[in-house]
């Protein structure tokens, strides 16, 4: 098995002993490149800049933020293969390993989210679920960087909901605001029930109205010609696997002390 | 020049006879005989005959118009009459064929009006009379939250009238033929991939439909939303026209021609067989129409007389109509909203609506 990822935790080897990272060792992160980006999707710069930001949340929050990119999940589950580059490469921070890492397969079109350690505590199934919806719209039309930005942010929002309130979850999401765009929603609601009950009573008010259509004085429809006929059939697949039922909110954790969220786009 | 015209009078006693729809007789006000349509007819042919024949004439000769009276404009569309229960003029419409006379106030008939090609077919008699309509009018206001009060306390009738209103009643026949797409779409489940799959089929609908009598109003004095609403009338009381129904009533000639109305009715034809068709198309979750034509034949045109209350109201200077069915009832037009109950119904919905929507959503 180790054989067939061979290609990105090779390269992932190589950057981490050749030292190019900006950040340098530190010992609380065993494995600090925190992006591999294998089928070069990113502009040099845009993987400084993704890095740079995954590397300061890996230190404020100390969990690690890790950003894994291949071509091909080499006929393996996205989670499944997560869960080996997690510990080919020993990722996480500090001694619970604690790590949130998204990885992308350009091939399959395909992600996986997997959290381990203090990430099972911060990223609830109910959070990986939003944050998935969020950066699935920018990978559907291939905007990379505008996706990983997104999981980025998800990333920093959760961290400091779980620092200073509690962890992003079902019971907890207020959208952002959304309390306040609730009520707003609440508001134009109402507003259009009012209006369509009002115009309702109006319309009793005109009553002389335009004849379009004789059907009182019409016979019966003599039918001369008729025909259905099987023109084309269109099949239409889209990738959609099962997911887990977090109504009740918290985080589902396999016997291997990883949860997923796992995707197509 | 006046014009001839006939009172239908009392054989008995000579007062004005009026046409009555619940016995379905002309009655004398005055002694309270009471005549058959027929008994009136056979009294009066002879004299509605010299009567339209006077007319014609007299018409003839009013070719030249004195100077400052009426110009050729102005007299174009109007005719003057001579009442020949008080000798007073009367001057009206050029279409007018039934009226009252403003002085003596006897109803009465212009012969000439309906005469030749401008004889009616068929007319319904009214059934419903002069108070009805007003009752009728004011069970309309019930139940019209909108209605300002001023309106319904301080409104009162400003004019009530029986109209005869020329209609045609048109025999057509419609033919249509039309092109649908149909799909029917499935989805199931074939393991992590939703399956949708959309099936397409060719759909071809073609066929006929009769009408029989469908009306239209004949008459350009006569709002056509008005005349559309109050539909349908009972055929089934049609009977052949005599001016014996006329007395008391208002009545005009056609000013719109059969070829003029073709395109009303033609166009409501249209609309009802392609919802005819259109509803044969079954079986299918989405339908779009493809492709569609519909050809109008003409049958027969008959020209009716059908009974209307036309009913008036003033409300701050601005007047509303009202038309009554005077054969069904049927009564429609349009009334003023008032501006500040629309708004007061709208709050008092929204308000309290927003609060509860507001505390559910915040709570969940």
């Amino acid at each position: 098995m180790t054989k067939k990822i061979l290609s990105l935790i090779f390269a992932a080897v190589l950057v981490f002993a050749a030292g190019i990272t900006a950040f340098g060792a530190t010992g609380d992160v065993y494995f600090d490149t925190m992006l591999i980006d294998y089928p070069d999707i990113l502009s040099d710069s845009e993987e400084t800049e993704l890095e740079a930001r995954a590397w300061e949340m890996t230190k404020k929050y100390h969990c690690a933020v890790y950003i894994m990119i291949t071509d091909t999940l080499e006929g393996m589950e996205a989670w499944e293969y997560n869960e080996l580059l997690h510990s080919e490469l020993s990722l996480g921070y500090g001694a619970e390993k604690s790590s949130i890492t998204l990885l992308l397969s350009t091939g399959e079109r395909q992600y996986d989210i997997a959290a381990f350690g203090y990430g099972n505590t911060v990223f609830t199934d109910y959070g990986k679920d939003e944050m998935a919806e969020r950066f699935v719209e920018y990978f559907a039309v291939d905007d990379w960087y505008g996706g990983f930005t997104s999981y980025l942010d998800s990333c920093e929002e959760y961290f400091e909901l779980a620092l200073y309130e509690e962890p992003f979850d079902v019971s907890t999401d207020n959208g952002g605001g959304a309390g306040f765009v609730g009520v707003i929603i609440a508001i134009l609601i109402s507003c259009v029930v009012a209006l369509v009950v009002c115009l309702i009573f109006r319309a009793q008010m005109k009553t002389a109205i335009r004849a379009t259509e004789a059907h009182k004085y019409a016979k019966k429809l003599n039918l001369t010609n008729q025909y259905d006929l099987f023109s084309h059939r269109d099949i239409h697949r889209v990738y959609n696997p099962p997911q887990d039922n977090n109504s009740g909110g918290g985080t589902t954790v396999n016997s291997g002390g990883f949860s997923h969220k796992s995707g197509g786009f | 020049m006046a014009t001839e015209i006939t009172n239908h009078k009392c054989p008995a006693c000579t007062g004005p006879l009026h046409f009555v729809g619940a016995s379905g007789m002309l009655e004398c006000d005055y002694c309270g005989s009471k005549f058959t349509v027929e008994e009136i007819e056979k009294l009066y042919a002879e004299e509605e005959a010299k009567a339209a024949e006077n007319t014609a004439k007299k018409e003839a000769a009013e070719e030249e118009i004195p100077e400052n009276q009426w110009s050729s404009a102005e007299t174009k569309n109007m005719k003057v009459y001579s009442c020949p229960s008080c000798g007073a003029e009367l001057i009206c419409d050029s279409t007018t064929a039934a009226t009252s006379c403003p002085y003596c106030g006897n109803p009465t008939v212009i012969p000439g009006q309906f005469t030749g090609g401008l004889k009616p077919d068929l007319v319904i008699p009214f059934k419903l009379n002069k108070e009805q309509a007003a009752a009728a009018l004011e069970k309309y206001y019930k139940g019209k939250i909108f209605l300002p009060n001023e309106f319904k306390n301080r409104n009162h009738i400003e004019e009530i009238k029986g109209v005869y209103v020329p209609f045609w009643l048109c025999d057509c026949k419609m033919e249509g033929k039309a092109m649908y797409r149909g799909a029917n779409v499935r989805k199931w489940r074939e393991g992590d991939y939703d399956v949708t799959e959309t099936t397409y089929f060719n759909v071809l609908r073609e066929g006929n439909l009769d009408f029989e009598m469908i009306p239209v109003d004949a008459s350009t004095k006569m709002p056509d939303e008005h005349m559309d609403a109050i539909e349908p009338f009972d055929y089934s009381e049609l009977k052949p026209f005599s001016t014996a129904y006329l007395p008391g009533f208002y009545a005009d000639k056609y000013d719109v021609g059969q070829n003029a109305s073709i395109a009303r009715i033609s166009e409501r034809a249209k609309n009802s067989i392609k919802r005819e068709l259109r509803g044969t198309v079954i079986g299918y979750m989405m339908v779009n129409t493809v492709s569609e034509n519909y050809n109008f034949n003409k049958k027969g045109m008959k020209y009716a007389l059908l009974p209307v209350w036309m009913l008036s109201t003033k409300y701050n200077g601005e007047n509303f109509l009202f038309a009554m069915n005077g054969q069904t009832g049927k009564l429609i037009g349009d009334l003023p909203v008032d501006k500040k109950k629309f708004w007061g119904l709208f709050a008092a919905i929204a308000a309290p609506l927003s609060v509860v929507l507001s505390l559910i959503w915040l709570l969940m």
